[in-house]
């Protein structure tokens, strides 16, 4: 359900469909224990996401404070989910 | 006035079975793409709170929904028989901290009060019923 790929020391996660509560609920420990893995860059890419709940919002929370400031980032956030991480106060992870 | 109505089992992946349903509700009664987005989301963290704490006994609990789409907006409401729990009493939450500085949770109430113009809570017979309005629709 997750593909990651890496390339030059950053690690990208591609996410598909619905990321709720109960699909961020079967691979937050899983993402977790990869984030901590990883050295350089981690990427979450969205381009196959239609929907994100706070639970994604958490995920990401959780990797952004473990790689500390720049090494991570979302990518490819569809409109409305870049107005939910806009009102979460997320807005920086976003590129 | 157009309505839907749901009954769904304390479990979080009766999420996922009614999005299509509620899809085509949405779609039938012209909802544009923003406030389909935001009504999934408000219905998502609501429900998934109540299935995550509302029930401490091991026993099947029901969740009902119930979706209206009239002039002034979409009407959400969501009744469990569950602990009192009344989502309008969480203390706002801070969102302009740096997000080292950010608790990990409590983001899901904080957003949905955001994403609705009215929200209103009622403890009555032993169930809780809450009542959220999405604002008036448009294009």
């Amino acid at each position: 359900m997750i593909r990651t790929e890496q390339q030059d020391g950053k690690i990208t996660f591609c996410f598909e469909g619905r990321m709720d509560t109960a699909s961020c609920s079967s691979v937050e420990a899983d993402v977790g224990v990869q984030v901590d893995k990883a050295d350089g860059v981690v990427a979450f890419d969205l381009k196959a996401v239609d929907f994100v709940s706070s639970a994604f919002l958490r995920i990401c929370i959780s990797a952004a404070k473990k790689k500390g400031a720049g090494k991570f980032q979302v990518l490819n956030a569809a409109p409305q989910i870049k107005k939910v991480f806009k009102i979460a106060g997320m807005d920086q992870l976003v590129v | 006035m157009s309505k839907i109505n749901f009954i769904l089992r304390d479990e979080l992946d009766e999420l996922e079975r009614i999005s299509g349903d509620l899809d085509s509700f949405l779609e039938r009664n012209g909802v544009p793409g923003d406030t389909v987005f935001h009504v999934h989301f408000v219905i998502e963290e609501m429900v998934s709170n109540v299935i995550k704490y509302a029930f401490s006994d091991s026993a099947t609990h029901e969740i009902s929904l119930e979706i209206s789409a009239g002039d002034e907006g979409l009407d959400i409401i969501i009744e469990d028989d569950g602990i009192e729990f009344d989502p309008l009493s969480v203390p706002e939450k801070k969102t302009d901290l740096p997000l080292h500085e950010r608790e990990i949770g409590g983001l899901g109430i904080h957003l949905v009060r955001k994403m609705v113009k009215d929200m209103s809570y009622v403890r009555r017979g032993g169930r809780n019923r809450l009542c959220l309005r999405i604002g008036k629709l448009t294009d």
